[in-house]
């Protein structure tokens, strides 16, 4: 192959730049939501009304549906309350993870639009599977 | 004559042909254009959005226009030109290289006018620093691009509705290129880091570059 | 009967029976029925990668050594391919609308770039159609296919490498999240759809080898008195 050292080269670059940018923390720069715990962690980079997405697991017992529903999110570190404008998918409840689309207003989140983030585990109902976990 | 010094003089000739035939700036730009205005015309009254969208607009257009840049018809030798090469025993990499020289300062040119027509029409919201990730982006996507349109060019040599087909294979291997320079406006916009988006392009640009250089000989005997 | 024949037949008992068990495994505790359109959503993927993997090696093969045969492989492997990624995607939406609550997702990077690598594929398949003559079609190709392959690592590894909306696959190297009737069901399924990968690739090839005889005959026949085709005489 012509210029075969250009190429061996340039490939081993490449390799190189890849992991460059996972060091760089691209992975996290195209990460399109957050945990509750991220989310407050860096409330200040998110002024209300500023939209983004939060994702964890709705906390039992908080659920209270209604026009707005409310409910709270957790990551197993910080919880934060939520209102949602629109009605979730048939899935939605207590237990189940979630992918929510808002802003801050306040110390609330606001969502817009709500999706089911399914984990990859699956459980048969009379075992004992109650939710998808995860 | 060298590798480089080949590349030169086939990056000249290029540019030449292009000063003469000017398909870049008389026929594509203007297009460019047109596809800029359409946008807004199709979020009728709704304005607010328009400044929002001005620099995803911007990339989009960007990018499938920029394509064709590549692929212009200056660009692409017919067979005399290619059996005169191959006998003269020119590198086919320097003729890649070559191209992607020309092609880049062309793409270049193409996105900066496009860029500064999206700033008068669109109005968005960037600050002053803006300019220089601007320019570091757009000078990335142009070679990615016209790295790109070249390879895609000698694919596709000879084959009726070229620059349909070309255009369609390519696309897909532009959006790191889309991705790149969107998030490095929008970072500069948001006062974040542009280095992984920096370095996303590059990694772009120098893949297709050993892409270009390890495929330039089978290319050229698969287009004899 | 011919060698796909037989295998098409085969193929369609395993998708029976890969059927039959798929609809009486246990739904899912959260799903419901609706999990069991992972028994085609799964394999189609999978097989996908496949196809698309012995496309690149049939280009890597007819770029060595020049054979029809490899060229014949690598093109009815991506013809089956595209077929099985649009399958993939569609029950993937189905999916998605049911669970999810939405059918698509831009921001997650499975859903794009496997987006992308049906793409890339289907521009294989459009080259492909723009070339008459065997050998340059055969040739350039062989370019495309043996570069395209590297999509589908990336699709593959996109879950792991990226935060997603899509889950990470239930069936890894270290174990599988599922409960063993599904498990056995996906399972089932997965061969039944490889015996059907195979029977579509064998037949695509003997479909492709009878044009190509065809046309050789015609040439040989009646290149005198036959018009030239717009090709000949296009541009350049």
């Amino acid at each position: 192959m012509q210029h075969r050292r250009f190429v061996l080269l340039g490939l081993g670059g490449v390799i190189a730049l890849i992991v460059a940018m996972t060091l760089v923390g691209l992975d996290q720069n195209l990460t399109y939501y957050l945990y509750p715990t991220e989310a407050v962690d860096r409330r200040a980079e998110f002024p209300d009304g500023e939209r983004f997405r939060l994702a964890g697991i709705v906390v039992e017992g908080t659920l209270q549906r209604g026009e707005i529903h409310r409910f709270e999110v957790s990551d197993g570190g910080a919880t934060i309350p939520v209102r949602l404008h629109n009605n979730p998918p048939p899935l939605f409840d207590e237990g189940v993870p979630v992918l929510l689309d808002g802003s801050w207003s306040g110390a609330v989140f606001d969502a817009s639009e709500a999706l089911i983030r399914h984990s990859e585990n699956y459980e048969i109902p009379d075992r004992g599977g109650t939710g998808p976990g995860s | 004559m060298s590798f480089w010094h080949q590349t030169l003089e086939l990056a000249r000739v290029d540019l030449t042909v292009e000063r003469r035939l000017g398909e870049t700036l008389r026929i594509i730009a203007p297009f460019a254009l047109v596809a800029l205005a359409i946008f807004p015309l199709a979020m009728g009254l709704r304005l607010t959005l328009v400044s929002e969208m001005g620099t995803a607009v911007f990339w989009a257009v960007g990018v499938l226009f920029g394509m064709q840049v590549g692929l212009r018809r200056s660009s692409s030798d017919d067979r005399e030109r290619r059996d005169l090469h191959a006998l003269l025993g020119v590198d086919p990499s320097a003729r890649f290289a070559g191209r992607v020289l020309a092609g880049s300062l062309l793409t270049t040119i193409f996105l900066v006018v496009l860029f500064l027509a999206m700033t008068v029409l669109y109005g968005p919201e960037l600050p002053e620093s803006a300019v220089l990730g601007a320019t570091l982006a757009i000078i990335l996507a142009a070679v990615g691009l016209a790295e790109l349109g070249t390879i895609a060019g000698e694919i596709t040599w000879g084959l009726r509705d070229r620059t349909a087909l070309a255009s369609l294979i390519v696309a897909p291997l532009a959006i790191p290129l889309v991705i790149g320079g969107s998030q490095t406006l929008q970072a500069m916009a948001g006062d974040t880091g542009i280095l992984p988006w920096v370095l996303l392009m590059i990694t772009t640009d120098l893949a297709l570059a050993v892409a270009g250089v390890a495929l330039a000989r089978p290319l050229e005997e698969a287009t004899r | 009967m011919t060698r796909a024949r037989a295998f098409l037949g085969i193929a369609a008992l395993a998708l029976a029976v890969g059927l039959w068990m798929a609809m009486t495994a246990p739904p899912d505790a959260l799903q419901g029925v609706f999990s069991r359109i992972i028994n085609v959503h799964v394999p189609s993927l999978w097989l996908a990668f496949l196809a698309f993997a012995v496309t690149a090696i049939g280009s890597v093969m007819w770029l060595w050594s020049k054979r029809p045969r490899w060229d014949r492989l690598a093109m009815a492997s991506a013809e089956v391919g595209v077929l099985f990624t649009a399958i993939g995607l569609v029950t993937g939406m189905i999916w998605g609308q049911r669970v999810w609550g939405t059918a698509w997702d831009w921001g997650d990077p499975r859903l794009t770039t496997t987006a992308v690598m049906f793409f890339v594929y289907l521009g294989y398949l459009a080259l492909r159609g723009a070339i008459d003559d065997p050998v340059v079609r055969a040739r350039r190709s062989a370019i495309l296919g043996a570069v395209a392959v590297v999509q589908v690592p990336l699709v593959y590894f996109s879950v792991y490498m990226f935060r997603t909306l899509h889950q990470i696959p239930s069936i890894r190297p270290d174990g599988s999240t599922m409960p063993r009737e599904m498990l056995m069901a996906m399972l089932v399924n997965v061969a039944a759809f490889t015996i059907l990968y195979v029977a579509l690739v064998m037949a695509r090839m003997e479909v492709a080898a009878a044009e190509e005889s065809a046309s050789d005959a015609e040439a040989m026949a009646g290149a005198v008195v036959r018009p030239p085709r717009l090709s000949e005489v296009g541009d350049v």
